[in-house]
């Protein structure tokens, strides 16, 4: 019953806004959820659910050729990159980009991060200790998700 | 089923109310002129007891902006870059100039907000959880306010069940934290459907015509007064 009374609140705000016509855009899955387990105890348990999460919305938006939600990508590459695999994640930035050119001046950001946490790594050829980025705007490194490309 | 014939009712008499309408254009002229395709959600203010709420919001919110049309950045990808930098405390972020936040994450609009209420209060059978959103939607380049909201959605917690025990036994569950996610899921997607949408969904440039409660300035005037506040469901009158 309370399913049907949610559905039903959904479904006549979506008949209401008028964006009801068009078919499914996005399926989010549980995204809240994990995220909302993470945000309220942040330990390796809720981290590894979030990001299996993100995983499930991959796939799912695949199988039901749906378009990956803003942002997963880019949640998924940060994820990789604070552990300790940031050549991994220059691929995810770069996809979050090329579906939404909305996050190029962030994903560009990012990218110019991780490309530094790889050539430290690459200094130290110790355990990479993930680097978190900073806001710090670097105009002089305009071409860093293409180095990203090389690198990765 | 029966159960659903008060909130139905409910419902009607919520959208032939004697509220007055206005088109979303002549609401919010702003958001046609300007056109953003981005937002940068920030963490809201919570001006509530409920440590929660917060958390709530942030983790719900997403969504509904993204059906609603627009690129929305990755929220606990900017908290924890800002958190990085220092910027812990949200009445910091809320006093930096916003242009900063078109330099760094090139976002065309910045979403604040405030929580005024989060009150969840139970009857025999059931219950409900009001909440009190005071959002703006804020131009990176211009810093016009494109669109806001004042008021307040109430979700019914209630299980619906016919009979009492079964009720109370579901209003039991529906305690159980999670759910929470999906009631205030259900409160931000009314929140947000005043809010002309953005060039990732069809009907965008087109709902100009659309009615809504005129909720501007009652609304604001009835805002600070706290419980009196009439209940406006901030849902679209088509």
């Amino acid at each position: 019953m309370k399913k049907l009374i949610i559905l039903f609140c959904l479904a006549s705000l979506a008949l209401m806004t008028g964006c009801g016509g068009g078919k499914q855009k996005y399926d989010w899955c549980n995204y809240s959820d994990t995220y909302y387990g993470v945000a309220k105890n942040d330990c390796t348990e809720t981290q590894t659910k979030h990001l299996a999460e993100l995983e499930r919305i991959m796939q799912v938006a695949t199988e039901k050729n749906l378009e990956v939600p803003p942002g997963i990508y880019a949640e998924y590459g940060f994820l990789l990159f604070k552990s300790g695999k940031a050549a991994n994640s220059l691929q995810w930035f770069a996809k979050e980009k090329a579906q939404y050119p909305e996050s190029g001046v962030f994903m560009d950001m990012l990218t110019r991060a991780a490309q530094r946490q790889i050539d430290k790594d690459k200094q130290t050829a110790s355990q990479p200790a993930a680097e978190v980025p900073t806001t710090e705007a670097q105009p002089a490194q305009e071409t860093a998700p293409a180095q990203g490309q090389t690198q990765s | 089923m029966r159960k659903l014939i008060p909130f139905l009712l409910l419902f009607c008499i919520a959208m032939t109310g004697c509220a007055k309408t206005v088109t979303k254009q002549e609401c919010f002229p702003g958001m046609y002129a300007e056109q953003p395709k981005s937002i940068l959600v920030l963490p809201p203010m919570n001006e509530t007891t409920a440590a929660d709420a917060k958390a709530y919001y942030t983790t719900t919110i997403a969504e509904p902006l993204s059906y609603n049309g627009f690129y929305v950045f990755p929220i606990p990808v900017v908290t924890e870059i800002m958190q990085h930098e220092g910027l812990y405390d949200t009445e910091l972020l809320y006093g930096m100039p916003i242009a900063k936040f078109k330099e760094q994450f090139g976002a065309d609009s910045v979403l604040y907000t405030k929580i005024k209420e989060w009150d969840l209060s139970y009857y025999v059978i059931g219950g409900t959880l009001t909440v009190g959103f005071d959002c703006e939607l804020q131009s990176t380049t211009t810093n016009a306010v494109l669109w806001q909201y004042k008021g307040r959605v109430v979700v019914d917690l209630s299980g619906g069940s016919s009979d009492l025990i079964g009720s109370i036994i579901s209003t039991a569950i529906n305690a159980a934290i999670s759910d929470y996610v999906t009631y205030a899921r259900v409160a931000n997607y009314r929140t947000f459907g005043t809010m002309p949408v953005g060039p990732r969904n069809e009907r965008y440039m087109q709902d100009g015509q659309d009615q809504l409660f005129d909720q501007r300035p009652p609304a604001e005037k009835a805002a600070p007064a706290g419980s009196a506040t009439p209940v406006s469901d901030g849902t679209t009158a088509q």
